[in-house]
């Protein structure tokens, strides 16, 4: 036991993969399970595993680890969810949140920044249609309903207004340090 | 196998937090997600991604402040305390407080002036009885008086700098307060960094805690951690 003890991962090493790589995991996991608060369960789980566990794992697949881990643990808790607890899920969403909305924690500055700047930079109707589904939340073919133009002219502008937008954002990270990335 | 373009993955993983795909097709990412570390990554990148434009949309669209990259900074608390040490330990009152001081005294000299042409102007007893008048008038005086006394002599800390920054001149015997303002922007942070700082998810301190915390280092393994299986 004091031999598996000496072999876990130090805290120092603990805390630098915590410090690199718990936003992306914490996106990650909020990406599966839709929601920020479970996701923040979700990573501490994660982590606590890293401790137990982290030791045998080869330290450049760390990261990849921690994500498989992260999205285990976000699965196991979406089939928990499903089973029981859908019906609580339905009434709390249904009733008033006090705090902030979800998105609200989920970004970085830099990224907000650079959206913006990439997002000014998009022709009218891309980013139309960016806004009509990211932020009134409106589905493609409703997008399309609205605009009376085929689904697929739709589709096309919100790939083609991602596509702009991540190489604007990797033009705008490669000009910051992130040397993590 | 045909590896598919980041960009389409890119595409492919953003549907999948929009709630767009199919169901077999988002069954099949998932399990594409259980091996594939691009496909995982990308899924973090859209989450972030609509996150900020969800941001910069409700700015746009509900006239929230906007998000604005400003050369102008805003200091640290502690550097604004570090620049009101700076100011005020060496006995020199600020550039601000000087100002108000100067302010107070000439509003004071306009009452007292005020005052004087009144009473130099003012009818002799017999005439008016203008008791009443000048009752009205030594409320007026000392009603401005009173607002002169309440002139904001310690402005926030980044409105010094706006001032400074604003081009405002600087004589040699302010050089004191100016090294203040130099301690300032020397520890301060990006502006736009502070407006979203409560946003912003970094790293959190309680968990960062809890993992060191949680682990007890292994007395005498320093060395011997270093394992790599």
């Amino acid at each position: 036991m004091a031999l598996a003890d000496d072999l876990k991962l130090e805290p120092a090493v603990i805390a630098a993969l915590y410090l690199e790589h718990a936003e992306e995991l914490r996106y990650f996991i909020t990406g599966v399970l839709r929601d920020s608060e479970l996701a923040v369960d979700v990573l501490q789980n994660t982590f606590s595993k890293a401790i137990e566990q982290g030791h045998q794992v080869q330290r450049e697949s760390l990261k990849a680890w921690l994500f498989r881990v992260a999205y285990n643990e976000a699965m196991l808790i979406r089939r928990r969810e499903s089973v029981g607890e859908r019906a609580n899920r339905v009434l709390a969403e249904q009733a008033p949140r006090t705090d902030s909305p979800p998105e609200a924690r989920l970004h970085r500055v830099e990224t907000v920044l650079a959206v913006q700047a990439a997002l000014e930079q998009l022709p009218a109707e891309q980013q139309q249609v960016v806004r009509m589904r990211i932020y009134e939340q409106r589905k493609f073919a409703e997008i399309a309903a609205a605009l009376n133009v085929p689904l697929g002219t739709v589709l096309s502008r919100m790939q083609l207004a991602q596509k702009k937008l991540r190489a604007l954002l990797h033009e705008c990270h490669e000009g910051d340090d992130s040397p993590g990335k | 196998m045909n590896e598919p373009s980041p960009d389409h993955l890119a595409w492919l993983a953003l549907q999948y937090v929009c709630d767009e795909l199919g169901d077999d097709e988002r069954t099949a990412f998932e399990l594409r997600l259980a091996e594939d570390q691009a496909a995982r990554e990308a899924v973090a990148e859209a989450v972030e991604q609509c996150a900020a434009m969800r941001v910069v949309f409700r700015a746009w669209v509900e006239g929230a402040p906007r998000v604005i990259a400003t050369p102008f900074p805003m200091p640290h608390a502690s550097a604004a305390e570090a620049a009101s040490r700076a100011a005020g330990e060496g006995g020199k009152p600020s550039r601000w407080r000087r100002a108000a001081v100067a302010a107070s005294w000439m509003t004071a000299g306009a009452a007292a002036s005020l005052l004087a042409l009144t009473l130099l102007s003012e009818p002799s007893g017999d005439q008016v009885d203008t008791t009443a008048a000048n009752d009205r008038e030594s409320a007026a005086l000392a009603k401005a008086y009173a607002a002169s006394e309440q002139i904001e002599t310690h402005p926030a800390p980044w409105d010094g700098l706006a001032w400074a920054e604003a081009g405002h001149e600087t004589n040699a015997d302010e050089e004191d307060e100016d090294d203040a303002f130099l301690a300032l922007a020397a520890d301060q942070q990006p502006l736009e960094s502070l407006r979203v700082e409560t946003l912003v998810p970094r790293a959190d301190d309680w968990m960062l805690a809890l993992v060191v915390s949680g682990m007890q280092p292994a007395e005498g393994a320093a060395g011997e951690g270093e394992t790599n299986n």
